[in-house]
């Protein structure tokens, strides 16, 4: 109620009064009830008015997330204005037992998900680092055994590093997978030369290639060699997707091309990796990118590898905003294609 | 063997059995805590003779209920002693707690709301097993 309203009431209760006192008994009664029941009146109001704004401030408090905040009720007050009042201790007593279990949980999380990424800290380096100490000290014992022309062990001794190697490149692509699952695998776009990253590639792979007695074939058509995208996670896929091209092929050829194509009305770059190697059968298509899974699952196991390359290529791929997919046949060979986005950075 | 008491109040409640439905009317205390839903609840099992009756209700009086006493009355063990009740709804206080009972704390029983004391005993009547 506003004081102008305020006076006018007590104006027209003090005129009551007055006029009372100059009236007939009958009428001053009236008049003087009629004074009475104004005042009353505004009393009334101003409670009403009074508990009105403990409600509104109640629910601007909730509003704020302050669920502690309680309302009391006065006897004085009316049905309505009281349920109100109860309606609203009630909810906030909910809304305070809910924010308290989501604290709970949110400090649960928050700690589990530092646990996580201190473990993964923490194991990357504890098996890695004996790891390279026992390939390390196994190479320093080659020379050795080499120089001083002590053969036979040798062979031993290659077995020893070739497991070696093995296991610390399977550690590596766990500690991948786990990271990329756990979100804490980040990738740093740049601007990237991809003539020049596909040509180092090449020249990387260069002499396993010749190893196995394949020849590498590189075709880069792109008029606009300059990509934004994370040019160690790109190398990563490539390398390995190129590694399998090589495993899986003898005195063959392997391709690798870029070409720029428009995908649903936006520009691509397309790295395509064929090779002309053993294949892979239909049904498998999808399910060499699961983890764990090689074509081979023979015990002879001849081609090695970790079985996490493709599932890592793929979700990197993923990261990078792209995709990577198969095409292939028995004996005749596959085509991994690697899709990347070319809009400016 | 002595007979139950017919009747008892405790801090937050009359209580007492007639007709075999257990009628309940809430005292205008400024605070109804989880001890006071259990001596209530102790009182009801004193009136019943330890037979699941059902209820009526009569909040208008209330001034709310703590969240403790709230999910003690409607804990599932409750259903062994309540076999329904009827809240009487015909006030702004009774009507905002029927809701939160229908809504938020849902009890192990049969709840109705109603507006008339007469039509809540007639549907109470009918849930005794």
């Amino acid at each position: 109620m506003s004081d102008s309203k305020r006076q006018a009431d007590d104006g027209r209760a003090a005129a009551l009064l007055r006029a009372a006192e100059s009236a007939a008994p009958a009428d001053a009664a009236l008049l003087r009830a009629a004074a009475e029941e104004l005042l009353a009146l505004r009393r009334y109001q101003s409670r009403s008015e009074q508990q009105m704004a403990e409600l509104f401030e109640t629910i601007t408090a909730y509003a704020a997330l302050d669920y502690e905040r309680r309302i009391a009720i006065h006897e004085h007050n009316d049905d309505i204005t009281n349920a109100m009042a109860i309606g609203l201790n009630m909810m906030g007593e909910e809304l305070s037992h809910t924010m308290r279990a989501l604290v709970t949980a949110r400090d649960e999380a928050l700690a589990a998900s530092r646990a996580k990424s201190a473990f993964l800290a923490n194991i990357s380096h504890e098996l890695r680092t004996p790891l390279n100490a026992i390939i390390g000290y196994a190479e320093l014992i080659r020379e050795d055994l080499v120089e001083s022309e002590q053969v036979g062990p040798i062979l031993d001794l290659d077995r020893l590093m070739i497991a070696s190697r093995h296991l610390l490149n399977l550690i590596q692509d766990v500690l991948d997978i786990a990271r990329i699952e756990a979100g804490r695998l980040e990738v740093r776009p740049e601007s990237v030369d991809l003539r020049e990253l596909l040509g180092d590639l090449a020249a990387t792979m260069g002499p396993s290639v010749a190893a196995t007695g394949n020849v590498l074939r590189v075709d880069i058509d792109l008029r606009q060699p300059l990509l934004h995208t994370d040019p160690l996670r790109l190398q990563q896929v490539l390398l390995n997707v190129l590694g399998n091209a090589n495993k899986f092929t003898l005195g063959g050829l392997i391709s690798l091309s870029a070409r720029e194509a428009i995908v649903d009305g936006r520009p691509i770059v397309a790295i395509a990796i064929a090779d002309t190697g053993i294949g892979i059968p239909a049904d498998q298509l999808e399910a060499v990118f699961n983890a764990f899974t090689q074509v081979d699952n023979t015990a002879t196991r001849r081609f090695g590898g970790t079985g996490l390359g493709l599932t890592i290529s793929r979700r990197l791929c993923e990261m990078l905003g792209g995709s990577i997919t198969v095409e292939s046949q028995l004996q005749r060979g596959s085509t991994f294609t690697i899709r990347l986005p070319a809009d400016p950075a | 063997m002595d007979q139950p008491p017919r009747e008892i109040v405790t801090r937050t409640e009359r209580i007492w059995l007639q007709d075999d439905v257990v009628r309940c009317v809430v005292l205008p205390t400024t605070s109804h805590t989880l001890a006071d839903a259990r001596e209530n609840d102790d009182a009801v099992t004193s009136l019943a003779g330890g037979r699941r009756l059902p209820m009526l209700l009569d909040t208008r009086a209330s001034r709310g209920l703590d969240r403790d006493a709230r999910l003690y009355y409607v804990r599932p063990e409750a259903a062994r002693q309540l076999a329904a009740l009827a809240m009487l709804i015909d006030s702004q206080i009774g009507r905002i707690l029927g809701n939160f009972f229908m809504t938020v704390n849902k009890p192990p029983f049969p709840l109705r709301l109603f507006t008339s004391e007469a039509d809540a005993i007639l549907w109470l009547k009918g849930q005794i097993t």
